[in-house]
């Protein structure tokens, strides 16, 4: 910690090719979280396999057919089943695949942070789009989730970039080459795990796809953007959990293992809690969490901050 | 090889079943759920996410033509089911999967009297977008749809409350209405029908509501055509329990209240104990031995007692913490019951009520009325009022007389009277049913339901 700027080196990122591996890697990874996730339930179910689930799941999306509705906004609409895989894409683009991300931006974290807003836009527009009633409300459900959701969220990431003073992603994995930073802030970091399944409506925040309205804000999707809008779910689950293994994981670091295969263990390992968290818990209301997220997790994430700023003042940072 | 049929052939084998459940057709939706369960194959919870349209048992004329619409906006490549009998249910599955892999188009619902417009036909290729918003019945086709042909996609379920003064806006979809709010605002209104075809809803029941925003303001309950065939459940859990001659009715009792308890989960969000009960339920049916189904189903009670998540989302609804409790309380004492069956059968004669004086009077009001239900909606966010909904579980299988023309004419009290007529206890469930809930001002809430069109 004696020079608090550590120095990038002068090729910082990754080879330009890797932008068109990104979303394949992406995929990869999401898919299989997805095979292990429809095993566990099928294993829970009492039957055998499970783990072609996702493979005939894309399968009949693909061959199945487009719909209209009346008086749709078709242009919201097939937009917003596109923007959130999209979205996610962009989001990963800053995450270290090892030890280099495909974008070195220097404002990385604010980077990451405004890709995954994208998905309120999305989220709205595909329920705004079809002109329909449980459609749109799921739509709506989502932008009350974003108000609840984003504030702490915001303050989590911020105190991980607090404590690199630094907003650029290789910095703060570099900053945590003594001590990763889940240890020095635990609270962003259990917060920023409940953010990242509320952004992706996932698991207990999945309200706005919920059954009670007959799927939500994906009720009417079909065929091919139905496969843009719930894959780009799983995308954008995946992108958030790979990004808490830079954020608060320690990059790539570990022993025996290269780099890149520590950053693949740790972020299938988040993955993991957050698929877990959907079977535990029951869908949580945003009429009932926005009172927890505004009274309770607000104050946490800004006293973890101010902990955070404290400690890095006590150490001569500034 | 054509890669399109391939993938087609691979697709069908894990097709997605959307089950329209006809009232007194448990029986076959049950087989149905199993059969599904056992295969892995989902449940579709919209139209969007259906391959196999499956009805089970035999829809009754508005129900047909609700179906009717509801086919059509169901994407390509379709299949289409009816099941009126248990035993049939494999059969028509395999054939549904067969004619989805092999790109058989599927004939559909037979169009009845009441649809005779014509259809844009389909072409069978799958990327061309149908108009699922064709309107099959057109003299009430232009009330109360705009912003809500998904609600009309879902259950082509029409608001048929005639004669109000609407604007024709492009597209024949009225403005909505306004209306005062709650808070004393006006703000636009806007009436949906809920159901029939919408998942883990009680069979043939149509909720016209009037929402602002997702709040519902007025509340009507109906329910679609006259039952065909007989009832599955038993009549009253009480009924069941205390003339506990057939362990057969003691089981259903039993499966009854685990259907309505998986069904308040899965629209809690909570998929995981959902299928639990679901499965439970099943074995219950399927007639597995006693001792591992009890033991499971007290398990699963507790779990879900003991959320303290579900009791935070639950807490401050309207009626549905109750309601719930209620819920778990009958699935445990039936249980109870059939796990200890001496309690039930030394005597059946004698006064079975006064032999377990703490748990009749509870199950007695464990079902909710159709007009309580209809009161306790208004007032309700959307969310809630379909936690209402599972909750109460109300009755919608029986025998009722009556033609099916006038489904509308025949309101609640109609229903209750002939309910009342066909099952014996219906008299004092509804006393239960007031005590109740004793704050709330019962009537106001119904006379709002009817005091509007």
């Amino acid at each position: 910690m004696d020079d608090p700027v550590t120095v990038p080196p002068p090729t910082a990122a990754l080879a330009w090719w890797w932008a068109l591996l990104l979303p394949l890697v992406l995929i990869v990874v999401a898919w299989s979280a997805a095979a292990v996730d429809a095993a566990v339930e099928a294993r829970a179910a009492g039957r055998p396999g499970g783990l072609t689930v996702p493979a005939h799941e894309v399968t009949r999306l693909l061959v199945g057919q487009r719909r209209r509705t009346l008086a749709a906004d078709p242009v919201l609409w097939r937009a917003g089943a596109v923007v959130l895989p999209v979205a996610a894409v962009l989001a990963a683009v800053v995450i270290p695949l090892g030890t280099r991300p495909v974008a070195d931006l220097g404002v990385g974290v604010v980077w990451f942070n405004a890709m995954e807003v994208l998905a309120w836009a999305a989220v709205w527009m595909a329920g705004w789009g079809p002109n329909s009633v449980l459609s749109l409300v799921g739509g709506y459900r989502f932008v009350a989730q974003g108000l609840a959701y984003e504030l702490p969220h915001m303050f989590a990431i911020i105190t991980a970039a607090l404590g690199a003073q630094s907003l650029r992603v290789g910095d703060i994995i570099a900053a945590q080459q003594d001590l990763w930073f889940v240890v020095i802030m635990p609270v962003a970091f259990v917060v920023f795990l409940v953010s990242a399944a509320a952004m992706a409506f996932w698991g207990p925040f999945d309200a706005p796809v919920a059954g009670d309205l007959a799927g939500g804000a994906a009720s009417e999707l079909s065929g091919v953007d139905r496969l843009l809008f719930l894959g780009g779910r799983w995308l954008l689950l995946t992108a958030a959990a790979a990004m808490a293994v830079p954020l608060f994981l320690g990059g790539g670091a570990g022993p025996l293992l290269p780099a890149w295969a520590w950053v693949l263990v740790k972020t299938l390992l988040v993955l993991a809690v957050l698929v877990w968290a959907r079977r535990r818990f029951p869908t949580i209301r945003m009429d009932r969490w926005s009172e927890i997220s505004w009274m309770v997790l607000v104050p946490l994430t800004v006293a973890q901050a101010l902990v955070v700023s404290i400690v890095v003042l006590a150490q001569g940072g500034l | 090889m054509d890669l399109r049929a391939w993938l087609r052939r691979y697709a069908a084998r894990r097709p997605h079943v959307l089950i329209v459940a006809t009232r007194n057709g448990a029986a076959v939706r049950l087989a149905v759920e199993a059969e599904l369960a056992r295969r892995d194959w989902p449940i579709a919870t919209t139209p969007a996410d259906t391959d196999v349209l499956l009805v089970a048992g035999i829809p009754g004329p508005e129900l047909a033509t609700m179906i009717e619409a509801v086919w059509e906006t169901v994407p390509l490549p379709r299949a289409y089911a009816t099941v009126d009998a248990p035993d049939a249910v494999e059969r028509k599955l395999r054939r549904a999967s067969a004619d989805l892999a092999a790109g058989r188009p599927s004939t559909g619902p037979a169009p009845s009297a009441a649809t005779s417009l014509p259809e844009p036909l389909e072409d069978g290729q799958g990327d061309k977008p149908q108009q699922p918003d064709e309107d099959p019945d057109e003299q009430h086709g232009e009330h109360g749809e705009h912003d809500q042909h998904g609600e009309h996609d879902q259950h082509g379920e029409h608001d048929q409350h005639g004669g109000r003064d609407e604007m024709e806006m492009p597209g024949g979809l009225p403005m909505a209405d306004l209306g005062d709010d709650r808070d004393g605002l006006m703000l636009d209104q806007l009436p949906v029908a809920l159901g029939p075809v919408l998942p883990d809803w009680p069979a043939g029941l149509v909720l016209e509501v009037a929402l602002q925003g997702d709040v519902v303001q007025q509340a009507r309950a109906r329910l679609v055509d006259d039952p065909l065939g007989e009832p599955f459940w038993p009549p009253g859990t009480s009924a069941a329990l205390d003339h506990g001659d057939s362990p057969g009715a003691l089981r259903r009792a039993v499966a009854q209240e685990l259907d309505a308890v998986a069904r308040f989960l899965a629209v809690a969000g909570w998929s995981a104990p959902a299928a639990r009960a679901r499965r439970l339920r099943d074995r219950q049916l399927a007639g597995d031995p006693l001792e591992p189904i009890c033991a499971s189903i007290e398990a699963l009670v507790r779990q879900v007692r003991r959320s303290r998540t579900l009791r935070r989302m639950l807490r401050g609804l309207p009626h549905v913490p109750v309601l719930f409790a209620l819920r778990l309380d009958a699935l445990e004492h039936a249980a109870a019951a059939l796990h200890e069956p001496a309690a039930g059968t030394v005597t059946p004669a004698a006064a079975p009520s006064a032999m377990r004086p703490g748990r009749s009077p509870r199950h007695e009001r464990t079902r909710v009325d159709l007009a309580e239900v209809e009161r306790m909606l208004v007032g309700a966010e959307l969310a809630a009022a379909r936690l209402l909904v599972a909750a109460a579980d109300p009755v919608t299988e029986g025998g009722i007389a009556g033609s099916a023309g006038d489904a509308h004419a025949m309101a609640l009290g109609g229903n209750r009277a002939a309910r009342d007529g066909t099952s014996g206890s219906g008299r004092e469930r509804e006393g239960g049913e007031h005590a109740m809930d004793p704050g709330s001002e019962s009537g106001t809430g119904h006379g709002r339901g009817h005091g509007r069109g």
